[in-house]
């Protein structure tokens, strides 16, 4: 499935959150990059019809945002970054309230659906634990499963990884990459690794605009032999922060090891090393803030 | 289908909470509280209401904020982002939760009716109409609570904010208290009140509303009808702001066209609401207007002189003895209780008016021209509509040839045709009263056999106002009514002719002071008189409808199909009687026997109330007690207490069926009693309990020369009688109060047989000001001292005393100072 947004806003009073948002999104996993702030969350939003847009257009489908908001519900799957759930009522009550949201009216059919989608998040045997008393973990995993529920064509997961155990994360990013083989789907994320292995296709927003949007290799070709490692004590380090960009700096024995974006080599010793995500991501940023 | 899932959801969700038990349980205290407290010898229906007035207006507040906590539940669980995005049918899921929200509060509010319910069975109570009324009343209070609920709702929608529980209490608390927290609520009369008051909790809860008839009227259903379409409207607001929220307009027309309906019917309920309503108070501001103008044009002082002068005249040739003129200031208009204890001014008796003596004066002249036989044919018509045929025959034993003579006959009827001995006869109503004046072809001469034919006919729908301190206090009620279901013609509302001028109604005017209104009120209630009237037969012959009951004093003769198709004609005759009552509807004829006395009532059916085998047999026992204890007091069975009487309870059209409203509404009719009509005697629970200072007294006596007691103060009474002195009756206010307590406990220690067991008031007695009362305390002494004999002994004393000079005011020093007296001469071995 196929989403345009093309010239996207969305103005809260005064307030531009989002500014002439142009993205297209394919079947695959999309990753949206962005520091605290940005937009995204907003971007999600109007994406899952939770709140209107301003102005622009948004295809999903064939169905158009503002015309076709119950079809759109339709093929969505979303998990919003603050989300609540019924704290009263089962893992398994719940996930069969919202599949009756979802239009699976068939009884057998809604059954199987909440226990093959318990399965998947490894809820099974808590399905008749009232919610309030799962673990924040749990609680994801169920807000997770409720996303899933009803075979969205296009899921969007807003920090989805917020509050998981190492092995949950891993086993989340699985499962989206799994899903991301047939369906589009929307991963909004701060977190650099959540998308490093499985978004071919990705963006960086920040101050309500695209400031990049392509493929990952793009994104690493961008910051291709301005990459160095440096050895460097305190006062070489404040330094280097006034010459160059520093995207880490790790205590290493008496001095720092620091990882800095640079055109040329920014200090002597400087070893030139690979490019990664992050380095792009604080590449673009950096270009996105100065202009 | 998915309504009902979400609607099972939203339920365990309500249901799986913490706080929801505690309401629960705060609601079934209540309701054990209620069932822990019953004592239905009361109108079992009055009795619910009265004890649910508290419940109701605790449910209708706290209950409808569980429906602001559904509205704002995703909103507090984080849940409204994600619930925005799922693809459900707006509509559904907030019909779902709008059902959830309201379905405990229609639980509760339905409680009042089960409790009723279950107190019919209990008792074994057959259901009947009044039964299925009285439900269909407390099921109504589903109405208001469905309102509020959505009203709570609609503000938890609105209001995402944690505030929203305290702006719906606030809204809540508000409404349910507008019609008695308004600076103007005490200004405006009931049938005001009712449009700021949703609920009608408090309205119900009141007995003025009841007798005043709301309840049982359509506007009241109407006013259900009005709130259950504001109701209906805001739960449609509701979807509309939701669906309008999630930018889902599917369908809306049906819920802008829907509003509109209902839009509709609020303008069509409120406006026939206030038809109805409006209609009452025209008909008892017409007869206001109608009787004031009388008593203010007759009273100047230029009349007053006149009248003075005639009565001296009249004196003075010996047309008029002095017994005449007692017997003119003796007739007292027949007062109804229209005050409360604190309206002095609604209790004393009114001096006759100039114009009612000068028009008794006139009056005399027709005192011995009487109709001796009645021959009424009365046919209902549609919209209260009356038409009579009444022949009567009359002989003139006045010692004048007359030229003219007068009738007594309500003033709403329109004569179509009278002849007078076959011969058609000019009429004339007297201005603003309810006399016509007849003008025969021929002179009467005296001796002369006369034959009277009248066609007349009228609406009888009569309503009267009974003003109060305040006017959210004031009264209306029904004086005669006829329609296809309900007759209530009683003899004293003057719906046939008897020869005579005197008022069959009189206005009582007075001002009720307040500092509340800056100006004084004026009052003008409309007082129907029992006057005494001669003996006569009665054939009467009714065409109504086939299901209409009939109930007469008068015997059913026959009962035949009219020519109409579903009209009945119900023939009927009386012999010898002082008048005729005619009652119809969903009536009953009970009789119950308490000792020696048996007491055979006409109740309701129409009304909710107790059974009523249970109110004769309550009757029976307060006319058996009140005949014994004044056997205790004269030592002798009063012959004024017959064996049997009859009485009709509760056919005053709106009234609550039980002694309080009985003597406040004046419903027994004494003409319903037969032959020995005017020997009734009413005995509330006053006869036994004391005065209240809210019954009226009054006594009558009448051309027969028995004496009618109308109230329950009988003793009093029945001592002022004895003693012939009027003055007794209305002055001396104190002294009666505390009379009828130590008379009271005379009674009970006399009954239960203790001698000195204690005193006989408690030592914090107090006067009605809030003085402490030395007589009491000196009667407690002399009870010490000498025994139960010494205080009945101080009874006699005080009662000879009224209206001499130990005891002329209205003075607790002059009764102190006579129980010194008899104290003093006790001590010295007097008696």
């Amino acid at each position: 499935m196929q989403v345009v947004i093309q010239q996207l806003c969305k103005k809260y009073g005064s307030k531009q959150v989002l500014n002439g948002i142009n993205l297209t999104l394919s079947t695959g996993m999309f990753g949206l990059l962005g520091p605290n702030g940005a937009g995204k969350s907003t971007l999600m939003q109007v994406l899952a019809t939770a709140i209107p847009k301003t102005s622009g257009e948004v295809q999903i489908g064939h169905c158009k945002l503002g015309r076709d908001e119950r079809e759109i519900r339709g093929l969505l799957g979303y998990l919003p970054q603050e989300f609540g759930v019924y704290r009263k009522l089962t893992g398994a009550e719940y996930l069969d309230y919202v599949a009756s949201m979802k239009g699976i009216t068939n009884g057998k059919a809604r059954r199987e659906a909440v226990a093959d989608m318990l399965r998947k998040v490894n809820l099974e045997e808590k399905r008749h634990v009232r919610i309030g008393k799962y673990s924040g973990g749990m609680r994801q995993r169920i807000g997770i499963a409720q996303a899933l529920l009803g075979d969205p064509q296009f899921i969007i997961v807003d920090e989805p990884t917020a509050g998981l155990d190492p092995e949950e994360r891993m086993r989340f990013r699985d499962m989206l990459a799994e899903l991301g083989k047939d369906r589009t789907v929307l991963l909004s994320t701060h977190v650099v690794a959540d998308i490093d292995n499985n978004c071919q296709s990705m963006a960086i927003m920040s101050g309500g605009r695209i400031v990049f949007h392509g493929t990952q290799e793009q994104l690493l070709q961008r910051v291709q032999g301005q990459v160095w490692t440096v050895q460097v004590g305190d006062e070489k380090l404040a330094e280097l922060k006034e010459t160059a960009v520093i995207v880490t700096a790790r205590r290493s024995g008496a001095g720092y090891e620091a990882r800095v974006l640079a055109s040329s080599v920014p200090l002597p010793g400087a070893v030139q090393t690979t490019a990664g995500l992050e380095d792009g991501y604080i590449a673009v940023m950096r270009a996105g803030n100065s202009q | 289908m998915n309504l009902i899932r979400y609607y099972k959801t939203e339920c365990k969700l309500l249901l799986r909470g913490p706080g929801l038990y505690l309401m629960l349980a705060t609601m079934a205290g209540i309701l054990y509280l209620m069932l822990q407290t019953i004592d239905a010898k009361l109108d079992r229906a009055v009795y619910v209401m009265d004890i649910s007035e508290v419940y109701w207006n605790v449910a209708i507040i706290i209950l409808p904020l569980l429906a602001t906590a559904i509205a704002r539940r995703d909103e507090e669980w984080k849940t409204a982002s994600m619930m925005a995005t799922f693809p459900y049918r707006t509509w559904e899921m907030e019909a779902a939760r709008l059902l959830c929200a309201v379905t405990l509060p229609l639980s509760a509010a339905l409680v009042p009716m089960g409790a009723y319910a279950w107190l019919v069975v209990k008792d074994g109570i057959s259901w009947g109409m009044r039964e299925w009324y009285a439900c269909a009343v407390f099921a109504s209070f589903a109405i208001p609570m469905l309102f509020a609920t959505v009203l709570a709702y609609l503000v938890g929608i609105l209001i995402r904010k944690r505030y929203s529980y305290l702006i719906s209490f606030v809204l809540l608390l508000v409404l349910a208290n507008s019609p008695k927290i308004l600076p103007i609520s005490h200004a405006l009369s009931p049938h005001k009140r009712v449009w700021l008051d949703y609920s009608l909790v408090s309205h119900i809860g009141n007995a003025y509303s009841r007798m005043w008839g709301f309840i049982y009227d359509p506007a009241f259903w109407l006013h259900r009808g009005m709130v259950a379409a504001i109701a209906v409207g805001m739960a449609l607001a509701v979807l509309l702001v939701v669906c309008w929220r999630r930018r889902e307009r599917v369908r809306a027309w049906v819920a802008y066209s829907s509003m509109l309906v209902l839009g509709v019917t609020l303008i069509w309920a409120g406006s026939a609401m206030y038809g109805h309503l409006q209609e009452r108070v025209d008909i008892a501001d017409a007869n206001e207007r109608f009787y004031s103008e009388r008593l203010t044009s007759a009273n100047g002082p230029t009349q007053q002189r006149e009248l003075e002068q005639l009565l001296v005249a009249g004196i003075a040739a010996g047309k008029y003895t002095e017994a005449d003129i007692e017997e003119m200031s003796r007739i007292t208009l027949n007062k109804k209780a229209i005050g409360f204890s604190y309206n002095p001014n609604g209790l004393t008796s009114k001096p006759l008016s100039v114009s009612h003596i000068k028009d008794l004066l006139v009056g005399m002249k027709f005192q011995d021209l009487h109709i001796t036989s009645y021959k009424l044919e009365l046919e209902l018509l549609s919209r209260h509509g009356l038409e009579i045929q009444a022949t009567m025959q009359a002989s003139n034993g006045q010692a004048e040839t007359l030229g003219r003579f007068p009738i007594m006959l309500r003033h709403i009827f329109d004569v179509q045709e009278l002849k007078v001995n076959g011969a058609a006869a000019a009429y004339e109503w007297e201005e603003a009263t309810d006399v016509l004046w007849i003008t025969p072809a021929a002179d009467v001469i005296p001796g002369e056999h006369l034959e009277i034919e009248m066609t007349y006919s009228g609406t009888i729908n009569d309503w009267r106002h009974y003003y109060s301190f305040y006017p959210s206090r004031d009264r209306w009620e029904q004086a005669a009514i006829v329609e296809n279901n309900r007759l209530f013609l009683p003899a004293f509302y003057g719906w046939y002719p008897v020869i005579g001028n005197s008022r069959l109604s009189e206005s009582d005017t007075h001002k009720y002071e307040l500092d509340a209104f800056k100006e004084r009120r004026q009052a003008a209630d409309i007082l129907d008189t029992h006057l005494p009237r001669p003996m006569a037969d009665f054939e009467v012959a009714f065409t109504g409808p086939s299901g209409l009951k009939l109930f007469s004093n008068a015997s059913l003769i026959a009962s035949e199909q009219a020519e109409e198709k579903e009209a009945t004609i119900t023939r009927l005759e009386l012999h010898e009687a002082s008048g005729l009552t005619l009652f119809g509807g969903d009536l009953q004829f009970v009789e119950a026997t308490a000792g020696d006395k048996t007491v055979r009532l006409l109740t309701s059916g129409q009304l909710p109330a107790r059974s009523v085998e249970e109110a004769a047999q309550l009757t029976a026992e307060q006319y058996a007690e009140a005949a014994r204890t004044l056997k205790m007091l004269d030592g002798k069975t009063a012959t004024s207490f017959p064996k049997t009487i009859t009485m009709a309870l509760a056919d005053y059209p709106y009234s609550r069926l039980n002694e309080f409203n009985s003597i406040e509404t004046d419903m027994v009719d004494p003409v319903a009693a037969g032959p020995e009509a005017r020997d009734i005697h009413y005995l509330s629970k006053y006869s036994k309990n004391g005065y209240y200072g809210a019954s009226g007294a009054e006594i009558e006596q009448g051309k027969n020369g028995k004496t009618q007691l109308t109230t329950g103060q009988y003793w009093l009474d029945y001592s002022a009688k004895r003693r012939e002195s009027s003055y007794a009756r209305v002055a001396n206010f104190n002294a009666q109060y505390i009379l009828n307590n130590i008379f009271q406990v005379y009674i009970e220690r006399k009954v239960a047989g203790e001698e000195l067991l204690g005193p006989l008031f408690k030592p914090d007695s107090y006067f009605l000001d809030g003085t402490p009362s030395q007589v009491y305390d000196l009667m407690n002494t002399i009870y010490s001292q000498y025994g139960i004999e010494s205080v009945y002994d101080v009874i006699k004393l005080v009662y000879d005393s009224i209206g001499k000079d130990q005891l002329n005011e209205d003075s607790d020093e002059q009764m102190e100072e006579l129980l010194r007296g008899y104290l003093q001469r006790k001590t010295e071995g007097g008696k």
